[in-house]
């Protein structure tokens, strides 16, 4: 497949790779219809983020058809779905208090490590984002591979709705939610972006 | 869950630096271990990153 791959400092390539494939039971492969390019998909670029490696794949902001699903996954071929940019088990302390991006069980256990030794504290998982949050390839391909996909992913089944209105859903939309949030915003307040 | 282990690393503090270097000292192990036993019983599965079995086979080997 084709893939936007990340090779160094300002150094960012269209490459051809190997496929993606089911490697867990709630796994499923989306063939991505849209994805996005995200104001921290610039600081991979500039080379802010450690434990990028030669190759990574970039994009956290994606949508697509269901083409694989593994047993245990909840999707259906041919499914229309959005896909959020962390990657939650849905089952762990954090995920049932709703807050998937503190997920525990998303990230691999050795490159917990990485955030733990760096940042005093590990970092959830995300879809195409350096090996500090799993080192899962991104969106910005022609197929990806979503863990938890019974959890995450959000079915789209009116066809009649664009891509480009429900792409946002991955991450654009639900942060500067989130941002109101926790700024306890209201209606009629004045507020700097 | 937590796990108590004392050992005596060969070569002294030396000797566990470099196991520490290499990823194969015993705390490291245990904390990681314990992780994927945790993943499993909780997420159903052991998280990984690998995008095909050639990607996971090669993060395996290191």
């Amino acid at each position: 497949m084709k893939a936007l791959a990340w090779h160094g400092k300002h150094d960012v390539r269209c490459d051809t790779v190997d496929d993606p494939e089911i490697l867990n039971p709630r796994d499923a492969i989306i063939r991505v219809t849209s994805t996005a390019i995200c104001g921290s998909d610039l600081h991979l670029y500039d080379g802010f983020v450690r434990s990028m490696e030669k190759g990574d794949i970039l994009g956290h902001e994606l949508m697509g058809e269901v083409v694989e699903t593994g047993a245990q996954s909840t999707l259906r071929k041919g499914q229309r779905v959005v896909v959020p940019f962390t990657i939650s088990c849905g089952r762990c302390y954090h995920c049932r208090k709703h807050q998937y991006s503190a997920c525990e069980n998303g990230n691999t256990a050795h490159t917990q490590d990485i955030g733990r030794e760096g940042m005093g504290q590990p970092m959830g998982a995300a879809f195409g984002y350096s090996h500090m949050t799993g080192g899962y390839s991104g969106g910005q391909a022609d197929y990806v591979r979503v863990p938890f996909s019974d959890f995450g992913p959000l079915v789209i089944p009116d066809a009649s709705i664009e891509d480009e209105k429900v792409l946002f859903l991955t991450d654009i939309l639900p942060t500067g939610w989130m941002a109101a949030e926790n700024c306890a915003i209201e209606p009629g307040d004045t507020v700097a972006v | 869950m937590r796990a108590v282990i004392s050992y005596n690393p060969p070569g002294g503090a030396i000797g566990k630096l470099v196991a520490k270097l290499f990823q194969r000292e015993p705390w490291i192990q245990a904390r990681r271990d314990l992780h994927r036993f945790k993943q499993l019983m909780e997420a159903g599965e052991i998280a990984t990153g690998a995008r095909n079995r050639r990607i996971a086979q090669e993060r395996e080997d290191g």
